[in-house]
């Protein structure tokens, strides 16, 4: 029992469980109904974006300008597509601009100090009018040329956005836990200004992580059009909220110092089981019922979070007796 | 604190004089900026936001935030308008404003009797309150068949406004309850150690904001005749740039109510400007995104 109440990924565990089980047992089709592969393939945009949000959150930013970027990056995928660009330079392009607009937040929020809130408030504002700008007066859509949709389709097959979010989260995992950016992006997290006395260098740290997160938003971006063979220019919308939503519920804690990308994609997977579990269900409403459940799960993992640390220390005080 | 010093320049003065500077460029070069109609425009695009941005400054002051207010002005117009709608009209207003005390209340008892940081409640209560606003009125807009149509006429939407400043900036100004927020705000322990209940006063702080959504609510059913339960998704973010553009800190313990008016002031002549100048309306929202920047680079360079 202690040693379940150490694991920060606990509480997202028990959810996913849980789900796991009342879906299963509740829902006819919950588990072979047609379509799971469909519904699990829209969450591979969530899950990239949870990764960098990890990063952030872990290090006591915020990034509420993903799902701009994103948007931003899918027109932009678009725009280059439809004008006959290469799939691979489209790419590119998409993923440049992610981290540029990445970098950017970095830049105001390391080298001029202002509040993450304010700059990726402010980038959310612009990255979405700059969307709106490029792909012209009035339109809100374009749809890939049929030709270039159909080696979209082959490059991001089936399975393609899980395999490439499962990269991304594997490589998330691999930075947070294996390397010295990882260790940094804690320290900086739990405490800046011991960290800048320790030697690291604060502001580097947190240029890199907002231009990687600028970067898998741009990927998503592309995740996102290649889904629909259209990219939109409200693509993206209100992800921010999903992805830090995801993030608290797995586990990482909103003050910073304390990250777990694997607790970040079980949040994404409770998530995506809730969706597809009410949606089976057959509600009417459903975005409704979502929402009042993703709030209910927030607060309570959140609360939960707290009564384990609350036992975590009178545990640890036990032991010193 | 927010002690007026005669001897030191006041930290508003810089936004306060882009909004002049703004406001005289519109004025020479386009003659209906200072027209009545637009005028009245204006007032009535400040309304709803400004009235939720003079609670937010508060919270923010505290150290907190509030993502759930457009959820909660929502969810209370639709509560009071379906009693509007039916002819009771006292009675409609008193379930507007009480919907979003009752709101308040629950941000604030999350944060303090359950102690989740701020953000974190208000994104789980932003979700609760807007489903539940969608499924209490089943996705319909409720129409207030001009029964509170007072409350949107002429200049009135923008006098309640001013009135809700005024009584902020004597409450957070003047008041011991003000100075407490600001206290909590710079340091929640000391000011705790000074004797202060902090719980209390964030209480006090998130049922004033989730009031002040209510009258908001009560504001923009007046001006529009209906309601609808996505009406105003933007209004939190607005508040929220708003409150930023006026130079309080979002880390808390600095800014003023007289700072968020600029605010909001800056924002509405910048959409106005934006429609009167023919500029393009894709580009609004690029050019409000980089004056929230703007505003914070200077209080930076202010501060140094």
């Amino acid at each position: 029992m202690r040693r379940l109440i150490a694991i920060k990924e606990s509480p997202v565990l028990v959810l996913c469980v849980g789900l796991f089980i009342c879906f299963a047992i509740y829902v006819p089709n919950f588990l072979d109904g047609p379509g799971i592969l469909d519904d699990v393939k829209q969450y591979a945009s969530y899950a990239i974006l949870a990764v960098g949000m990890t990063l952030i959150i872990g290090s006591a930013g915020i990034d509420i300008s993903v799902g701009s970027v994103l948007g931003f990056s899918t027109v932009l995928f678009g725009c280059a597509m439809a004008r006959g660009m290469g799939l691979m330079s489209a790419c590119l392009a998409a993923l440049i601009a992610g981290s540029v607009w990445g970098m950017l937040n970095g830049f105001f929020i390391a080298r001029l100090k202002l509040q993450p809130i304010v700059v990726t408030l402010s980038s959310m504002a612009a990255a979405r009018g700059m969307a709106y700008v490029i792909a012209g007066q009035g339109v809100s859509s374009i749809p890939l040329p049929a030709e270039a949709a159909g080696r979209v389709n082959l490059t991001y097959g089936s399975y393609s956005p899980l395999i490439l979010a499962l990269v991304v989260a594997v490589g998330g995992w691999l930075v947070l836990v294996k390397t010295p950016l990882g260790r940094y992006i804690l320290a900086v997290g739990s405490n800046e200004e011991a960290a800048r006395f320790s030697g690291i260098d604060v502001a580097k740290t947190k240029l890199w992580i907002y231009s990687i997160t600028g970067f898998l938003a741009g990927l998503a971006g592309i995740v996102t059009a290649g889904m629909m063979n259209t990219s939109i220019t409200d693509a993206g919308l209100g992800y921010e909220f999903e992805a830090i939503t995801a993030v608290l519920i797995g586990g990482t804690s909103i003050s910073g110092g304390e990250a777990t990308v694997v607790g970040s994609i079980l949040g994404v997977v409770a998530v995506s089981m809730l969706n597809r579990g009410l949606g089976l269900m057959g509600i009417n409403d459903l975005e409704l019922w979502r929402m009042l459940c993703l709030g209910v799960i927030l607060i309570s993992s959140v609360l939960l979070d707290q009564l384990r640390k609350r036992a975590m220390s009178k545990s640890a005080k036990a032991q010193a007796v | 604190m927010n002690k007026i010093c005669t001897n030191k320049i006041p930290k508003e003065l810089p936004i306060l004089l882009f909004l002049v500077a703004m406001c005289a460029a519109l004025a020479v070069t386009k003659s209906t900026f200072l027209s009545a109609d637009n005028l009245r425009a204006m007032g009535t695009d400040a309304a709803g936001i400004g009235i939720i941005a003079v609670g937010m400054t508060a919270i923010i002051i505290t150290g907190g935030i509030d993502l759930s207010v457009a959820a909660v002005l929502a969810l209370s117009a639709l509560v009071g308008g379906r009693l509007i709608s039916d002819g009771m009209v006292i009675q409609g207003c008193a379930a507007t404003l009480l919907t979003g005390i009752g709101c308040g209340a629950l941000n604030g008892g999350l944060i303090t009797i359950g102690r989740m940081p701020p953000i974190i409640a208000t994104l789980g209560t932003l979700y609760i309150i807007q489903s539940t606003a969608t499924l209490y009125s089943g996705g319909q807009a409720i129409y207030t068949n001009g029964h509170i149509a007072l409350l949107g006429r002429g200049f009135i939407p923008l006098m309640i406004t001013v009135l809700v400043f005024g009584a902020g900036y004597v409450l957070m100004g003047f008041t011991k309850l003000g100075r407490y927020v600001y206290a909590i705000g710079g340091n929640e322990e000391s000011a705790r150690l000074a004797g202060i209940n902090p719980a209390h006063i964030k209480m006090a702080v998130y049922v004033s904001a989730g009031l002040l959504a209510g009258v908001a609510a009560l504001v923009t059913m007046g001006i529009n005749n209906t309601f609808q339960a996505n009406d105003v998704p933007d209004y939190m973010l607005g508040a929220i740039a708003a409150v930023v553009i006026g130079g309080t800190s979002i880390m808390g313990g600095e800014g003023s109510v007289r700072g968020t008016m600029i605010g909001v002031g800056i924002s509405t002549v910048l959409r106005n400007g934006a429609i009167l100048v023919g500029l393009d309306a894709r580009w609004t929202q690029a050019v409000i995104g980089a004056a929230i920047v703007i505003a914070a680079i200077a209080d930076r360079l202010r501060r140094r």
